[in-house]
């Protein structure tokens, strides 16, 4: 693959990866760590995919495995992730959102960020994620739930 | 109610570094000259052959070479067995011996022996002066490999070392895979980590922590092929109330095998917790038996680990499968002269 083909797949596909990423791990240098690990990888593959739904697919996949790897060592090591990402919210109610779903367990973390910051339906996700679609949605009813008691209120389906 | 299109909102203003893009790049163009340059690459060592005698710990190489594999037989077997085996482990040791810096001191991957879905390695680590312990300090390492690609990583968490009379800790563990065969892949170290814990017990604390991400391309060893080492896959089939296995893989230190009707991933949430991802692990008990010609019995195994697997279809819209793949370690290794067959639980299968 030559370097424009590079540049045009990351232009194309980095913002995605990365705030999965970040939505999972929730620290800056190791969700970069991982965007560049899963570019490596894709500029690495001599593979063509169908059509860029697959290939964003693909890419958000291996950031989701990239993730609980480096989640799990983190848990081993009793460290605590740091959220980096407050800065970006500008009225309050954008920062309480972003503080309530940065307080869901990762899994459901996750789900949220595929469904609400992706805009993925639950059948992509499912595939995404290795889940069945049961079990997103479960997930997602769950986060909603933890959502509203962090919040005080309901959040919009 | 809160409206979550704020989340989409904050969403999109996140993104990495611009310098990001660059840095990534140049680092698949720089990969891509060393594919091209295949005397660049580190291939593992495959020796020719090499016999051990684990009695009293004694280890006889055959070929004068730096395979270490006291250290793997000592974790395993340590003074169990008085018996003397004699194993063929062509194709299937590899000495690795390379070495990474880290703040607590230095990190070297000995060696590793490999079958497909399962590596026994070892590595030791030399504290240096900023990584103070006391006598009575029980090291545990955690330590992983990735695949070069990062599609596959193999980890192993806390395993206690034993210190060398060089100064240096000792380690090795068992690396199984769940997921795909081992052959054919370049890896390298991933998230390496060490703690110590007062030998009365305690919590653990934690040396300064893993490599960075650059530092960890340091370690490259490329599994060239994999053998059922010294013994072979045995036809049969294990019928229990856990498993219906067709796979079996026999090695001197423990046998592979996969449970040939998958498994319901509902059942398999429920067991684990988690769905389609290697680390879950369940336990099982299995009584494992050898049985010689002249009659006599070893007793190998009455635990064993189990790995729920995951065949990763590349095409991602396309339903994958789920099942069991057990990893018996035998608590002594398997004399394999004379060998008529292995009794798993109730079921004999010859050998």
């Amino acid at each position: 693959m030559n370097r424009e083909k590079m540049a045009a797949i990351y232009d194309k596909y980095h913002s995605a990866v990365y705030r999965v990423a970040l939505s999972y791990c929730r620290n800056v240098q190791d969700a970069e760590d991982i965007t560049q690990d899963v570019f490596l990888k894709r500029f690495t593959l001599d593979r063509i995919f169908p059509d860029e739904g697959q290939e964003k697919a693909w890419l958000i996949r291996m950031t989701v495995n990239r993730c609980k790897n480096l989640l799990k060592a983190i848990k081993r090591r009793n460290a605590v992730p740091l959220d980096d990402a407050k800065e970006l919210c500008i009225t309050q109610e954008e920062t309480d959102i972003w503080e309530a779903v940065a307080a869901l367990p990762p899994k459901y973390r996750l789900c949220v960020q595929l469904f609400y910051g992706e805009g993925y339906a639950v059948a992509e996700i499912a595939a995404m994620t290795n889940q069945s679609e049961t079990a997103v949605q479960t997930q997602l009813y769950r986060a909603r739930k933890l959502l509203k008691d962090i919040l005080g209120e309901e959040v919009t389906p | 109610m809160k409206d979550m299109q704020h989340y989409r909102v904050i969403s999109a203003r996140v993104t990495p570094r611009a310098s990001c893009r660059e840095e990534v790049i140049s680092m698949a163009m720089e990969m891509q000259k060393k594919k091209n340059r295949p005397v660049m690459r580190k291939i593992g060592i495959t020796l020719a052959a090499a016999a051990v005698a684990v009695g009293g710990m004694t280890v006889a190489v055959g070929a004068a070479n730096d395979w270490d594999y006291q250290s793997i037989f000592t974790k395993y077997f340590s003074d169990k067995t008085e018996s003397t085996v004699e194993y063929d482990f062509s194709k299937v040791g590899m000495d690795i011996n390379q070495s990474a810096e880290y703040a607590f001191g230095t990190v070297t991957v000995e060696s590793a022996l490999i079958t497909p879905y399962a590596m026994y390695l070892s590595w030791d680590i030399q504290l240096n002066d900023t990584a103070p312990t006391n006598a009575d300090d029980v090291l545990f390492s955690s330590i992983g490999l990735s695949t070069e690609s990062g599609m596959n990583s193999l980890m192993v968490h806390e395993v206690a070392g034993t210190r060398g009379d060089d100064g240096a800790y000792h380690f090795a563990a068992i690396l199984q895979s769940g997921e795909s065969e081992l052959t054919g892949e370049t890896y390298k170290l991933w998230n390496t980590s060490l703690a110590k814990r007062p030998s009365g017990g305690g919590n653990p604390t934690y040396f300064q922590d893993s490599l960075s991400s650059t530092e960890q391309d340091a370690i490259l060893f490329t599994v060239s092929e994999t053998t059922e080492f010294g013994l072979k896959k045995l036809d049969g089939a294990l019928h229990t109330e856990y498993c219906d296995a067709e796979y079996f893989a026999v090695s001197p230190l423990g046998i592979t095998f996969t449970d040939a009707k998958g498994a319901d991933p509902q059942k398999v949430l429920e067991e684990t917790g988690n769905l389609g991802w290697t680390e879950a692990t369940v336990s099982k008990e299995f009584a494992v038996t050898a049985v010689y010609a002249d009659s006599t019995e070893q007793q190998l195994a009455n635990t064993c680990r189990c790995i729920v697997y995951y065949d990763s279809n590349p095409d991602l819209y396309e339903m994958s499968s789920f099942g069991y793949r057990y990893f018996l370690t035998f608590d002594t290794p398997l004399e394999t002269e004379g060998l008529t067959a292995i009794i798993i639980n109730d079921t004999e299968i010859p050998f």
